[in-house]
Order: structure tokens, then C-alpha cells, then sequence
């Protein structure tokens, strides 16, 4: 690759790193100036730096309020680099459908997660609160997701996200989709517990257990 | 001792007669009004709807004091952080209150009037609310103070009075995530509104001193589970300031000033001990807080209050919530500065047999000496 190239897509990557919504976009048009396809400029450049920052999360040196904003710096230079996609091949990393479950409004920790899979590359299609089990099925029958996420704080509705694995076994579906499961109460014993395939402690962990789950489908581990 | 002196002890860092009691416990657990009268854990939609100087809420004082007499309680709680007569319907199912936040009526898992989502989107539609926002001593507040405070001093109850919130419910009525972004994009707005919000609080908080309640309490949500929404270098920069001089004013007024804060706060714990504050619950275990890791680390400067996990309380047996009560005032409770709580208020939906059992667990696990 030549130098210039990989010194815009490294621009692009500490915009992400650093927060920079100030110049994202002037790099972002930089690349496409430079002839480097829209898809490399996502997946090289900014996605890497998405990834830095998840790795900062994980050693609490970023919080909740700089995967936000690395998320809208994200979005910007996107919103640069989108135009250009269309017809270049940018794979979706995934597909998944999440919601917080029947009898619980929290959607705070379920909104992030939608950030960062979103930015990760991930397709989501967001069923919103309250959600009863059959919405799940019919929208796992529907959508074909490759992973199902199920949000609950409460620790009343816990018991609901093992409802929805039991009707996506009565609806044959189980064995289609991978399901995690996350939210403040949720520990890994409850995860075993409803039958989900794993717990998410956190938005970061979460992305990275989708991200392994959809190498593993794809035999790219 | 009665239960204030058992909690003026316990604050005082010395050892009680008993561990102290510090929970909010929705009624409806134990059979007090229909399931379907919606209510937040810490009942302020119930009460929201009762004029203070009504039937209908001196009955609700009733339920509570009754409540208090049951279990064996030490405080009385005064739950007026929003004054229901300026809540502003925008459709037939959500409305805006004071502070700006947008709420639902809508009755979802026995919980009604919950937060949906910031409403103060933009620095400009702010700045317009302001203007209408009202003076935050109403009366509807005052009244409510008056009567609760009645119910406190005839039980010898430490009353204690819910202020305000100096970070927290601001950023919820500008949305979290608009908050996160203008730490970065628009720190101003961020001192304008942690500003305006703690004055309300300091004012709330001053009233309530010249009412005569012992202490206050104070809303303020830093963290997640996972951790701080925002770093320690912001909140040390826009939010502590700000709590130092709220505290720090109510302290001077003779009040004992405590500290809500949920999720993982050990990163802020420096800071909000440096800010005055004399206690801190709820300490919530699945956010990875322990009795014996804080008591270790800052036990010796402030009292600890909580961390009996309502997963246990919900979904587990009396057995277990009373051992995990027992371990909770084992780890917390020699030499005094804490007292006994869940990881976030007893609400609809935790079994009854296991909020019994966590009083019984309290009377024979928490007698001095212990």
C-alpha cells in the first residue's frame, strides 16, 4: 500500500481515536480525493479506530460518554463516505435484531449497544421496549438475524428473556440464531439460566462477542 | 435507641444499638393498593398524584408508616424530587416535567411515569424551558414536607428529605447521550446546566433545613454498571465543583447530607467523599460494589448503605437473602458506618417472604456488639 494512503488511513483511524468531529469530515474527503475506495476508508481506517477506542473502554480509559462521541465522529465521516459506497462492496459484519423484553422501558444500555454495532458494521433492527416474546420470534422468522439481543434492567423481567428462548425453540427457530443477553442486573448464571448463548457485560464486550460469533459463522476464526 | 439516634450514631462513625435500616419499599409488595396503580420503586408517581393536604395522602402516609412499623425502618422518606403540577402533556401519552425530562404514562411492568427520554434537546429549547420553569420551593413541596415530617417525629424516625439532583436529572432532560457529546462539543452548556440544577437543589435543600428535617438526600447517577458515564477528569471539572458548594452549604445549615448514586462509582469515590458527603447508597452489587472492598478503601469516611442484591430479593429464597443480609452487616457493620439496604430500592416484584427475611436477618445478625 502506498505511504500516502495508509497515512490518510491512519488520519482516519485517530480521528476516531481522538474525538476529532472537528476535522473528520476534511479527512474523510482526503481519501476520497486520494482515489482510496469508500469501503477502505471505513473498514481500514475508521473501524479500526472504533476498535481502539472499544480497547480504551475495556481499560477504563474511555467511558460511556467517548463511545458516544467516537460514534458521532464515526457517522460524520460516513456521512462523507457514503455517497461513494454505492457499488463498492462494504459486507455487513452481521445482522442483528435487539430489544428490551416484555415488562421493562429501560433502553439506555440497549441504544448504546445499537451505536457501536452499527458503527462495528452490523445491520440492527431495533424492536424497541416492552417486547413481547412473539415480536421476537416473528421478527427472528423475518429478518433472518445471524444474533438476537435481549435488553432487561429489571430483575422481574429476567425471567421473561428465558420466555422468548423457549418460544423461538417452540417456533423451531433457536438453532437459527445466536442470543445474548445484557443489561445491569443480568449476570452470566441468569445468561445460563434463560439460555442464552452469552451475557454481555458491557456495549464494548457485547460488539465483541457479535464480532467473534459472526467470524466464527463465517469461518474466518 | 430510637431510630434517629441509632442513625445520628451510625453517621457519627460510632457503633448503635442495631445496624440501622435505610430502604425505600414499595407497598404494593405486601399488599397495599392494586398492581395496576402504577409506581416507580421510589414512589413518587403515587404520592405525585396526592395533593399533600388530601385524605388521599395522609392515608398514603399511613401505608408507609405502617410499612416502616413492619419491617422495623429507621427512616422516613420524602419523595418530591418532581412537583406533579407542572408536568406539561405534549400527547395523550407522555409528558414533559419540570425539570424538563420526558415521561410516559403509560403503565409498563408496574412501573407508570417513567423516564422515556430528554426533552431539552438543543442548548436553545433549554434556555426557552427555563423561562417557565418554576421557583423549586412550591408549595406542593413544602406540603409534603410538613405532613411526612409529622409522621417522622411521632415514630422518632430520621426524616429524610429527597433535594434535589445537581447532575443526573439534567442530563437525563437534555438526553444522556446529547450530555456526553456537549462534554465535548459544548462544556459551557454543561456548566450552565450543572449550575442551574444545583442551585435548585441548594435551594430545595435550604427549605427543607428551615422545615426542620435532618437530612437530605441527594440524586446524582455518575455511572452505569459498567462504570462513570463520563471520566473522572470531567467530573472533577464540570460536576464536583458544583457538589462541593451544595453540600457543603446544607452541611453549614445543620443538615446530614447523603449521596444516591448507582453503578460502579468506585472511580468517583475520592471525589464524592471530598465533596462532604456523609453517606452513600444504594452500592449495587451487580455493578461489581462490595461492602468489604469499600468499607476497606473508605469506610473510615463515610457511611456505607445497601448492597443486598435485588436479583436476590426478586428471584431468590429467604434463605439466601439472609445470608446475603448477614453478610452484608458482617463486612460492613463493626466499629458502625453502615447501614443496611437493597442494591436499589425494595420495589414491586421483590418476594415479600424475602424482604421479611432480610428484617429478621437484620435483628439477629445486626445487634451491637456484634
Amino acid at each position: 500500500m502506498e505511504m500516502r494512503e495508509r497515512e490518510i488511513l491512519n488520519k482516519l483511524r485517530d480521528c476516531i481515536v481522538n474525538l476529532d468531529l472537528d476535522n473528520i469530515k476534511k479527512v474523510a474527503k482526503e481519501a476520497i480525493d486520494a482515489g482510496i475506495p469508500a469501503y477502505r476508508a471505513v473498514t481500514e481506517g475508521m473501524a479500526k479506530g472504533m476498535e481502539i477506542v472499544g480497547k480504551k473502554f475495556e481499560d477504563k480509559e474511555y467511558f460511556l460518554a467517548e463511545l458516544i462521541v467516537a460514534g458521532d465522529v464515526m457517522k460524520e465521516g460516513t456521512s462523507v463516505l457514503e455517497p461513494y459506497l454505492k457499488g463498492e462492496s462494504l459486507e455487513t459484519s452481521g445482522k442483528v435484531v435487539i430489544g428490551t423484553v416484555k415488562g421493562d422501558l429501560h433502553d439506555i444500555g440497549k441504544n448504546i449497544v445499537i451505536t457501536l454495532l452499527n458503527a462495528a458494521g452490523f445491520t440492527t433492527i431495533d424492536l424497541g421496549i416492552d417486547v413481547p416474546a412473539e415480536k421476537f420470534v416473528e421478527a427472528v422468522r423475518e429478518e433472518k438475524p445471524d444474533i438476537l439481543g435481549l435488553s432487561a434492567l429489571l430483575s422481574t423481567c429476567q425471567p421473561e428473556m428465558g420466555n422468548v428462548v423457549k418460544a423461538l425453540e417452540k417456533a423451531g427457530l433457536r438453532d437459527k440464531v445466536k442470543i445474548i443477553v445484557g443489561g445491569a442486573t443480568v449476570t452470566e448464571e441468569i445468561a445460563v439460566k434463560v439460555g442464552a448463548d452469552a451475557r454481555a457485560k458491557d456495549a464494548v464486550d457485547g460488539v465483541n462477542i457479535c464480532n467473534e460469533w459472526v467470524r466464527e459463522k463465517r469461518g474466518l476464526k | 435507641m430510637n431510630a434517629r439516634e441509632r442513625v445520628l450514631c451510625t453517621l457519627n462513625m460510632e457503633e448503635p444499638d442495631l445496624v440501622p435500616w435505610y430502604s425505600t419499599v414499595d407497598p404494593r409488595i405486601f399488599g397495599f393498593y392494586s398492581a395496576s396503580l402504577g409506581s416507580t420503586y421510589a414512589q413518587d408517581a403515587t404520592q405525585a398524584r396526592m395533593d399533600p393536604e388530601s385524605d388521599s395522602f395522609a392515608r398514603h402516609l399511613r401505608v408507609q408508616e405502617a410499612i416502616i412499623k413492619m419491617l422495623d425502618l429507621d427512616f422516613m422518606n420524602i419523595f418530591v424530587l418532581f412537583d406533579p403540577n407542572h408536568n406539561v402533556m405534549i400527547d395523550e401519552e407522555h409528558y414533559v416535567n419540570e425539570w424538563g425530562r420526558l415521561h410516559t404514562t403509560k403503565l409498563i411492568g408496574g412501573i407508570s411515569d417513567a423516564y422515556v427520554d430528554g426533552y431539552l434537546t438543543t442548548p436553545e429549547k433549554y434556555r426557552e424551558f427555563r423561562k417557565t420553569k418554576p421557583t423549586p420551593v412550591t408549595d406542593w413541596r413544602m406540603k409534603t414536607v410538613r405532613e411526612t415530617k409529622k409522621i417522622a417525629e411521632a415514630n422518632d424516625l430520621f426524616l429524610l428529605g429527597g433535594a434535589g439532583s445537581i447532575v443526573e436529572v439534567v442530563m437525563e432532560a437534555v438526553g444522556i447521550s446529547n450530555f456526553c457529546r456537549h462534554l465535548y462539543t459544548n462544556p459551557a452548556f454543561i456548566d450552565e446546566i450543572i449550575r442551574d440544577s444545583a442551585l435548585w437543589t441548594l435551594e430545595v435543600g435550604k427549605a427543607m433545613a428551615d422545615e426542620g428535617v435532618d437530612g437530605v438526600v441527594i440524586y446524582d447517577d455518575y455511572a452505569f454498571h459498567s462504570g462513570p458515564i463520563y471520566s473522572v477528569k470531567h467530573f472533577r471539572k464540570h460536576v464536583l465543583p458544583w457538589v462541593k458548594r451544595v453540600v457543603g452549604e446544607l452541611r453549614k445549615r445543620g443538615l446530614h447530607v447523603f449521596q444516591h448514586a448507582c453503578g460502579d462509582i468506585r472511580p468517583l469515590m475520592e471525589g464524592i467523599i471530598e465533596a462532604g458527603y456523609e453517606a452513600i447508597e444504594p452500592l449495587e452489587i451487580t455493578a461489581g460494589v462490595t461492602i468489604p472492598e469499600m468499607k476497606e478503601k473508605w469506610g473510615d469516611r463515610i457511611t456505607l448503605i445497601g448492597n443486598v442484591s435485588l436479583n436476590t430479593l426478586v428471584l431468590g429464597t429467604p434463605e439466601e437473602t439472609a445470608k446475603e443480609t448477614e453478610e452484608c452487616i458482617r463486612a460492613g457493620a463493626p466499629s458502625g458506618g453502615y447501614m443496611l439496604g437493597a442494591s436499589h430500592g425494595i420495589y414491586f416484584g421483590c418476594k415479600p417472604e424475602n424482604v421479611l427475611a432480610m428484617a429478621s436477618a437484620r435483628k439477629k445478625f445486626g445487634k451491637y456488639p456484634l
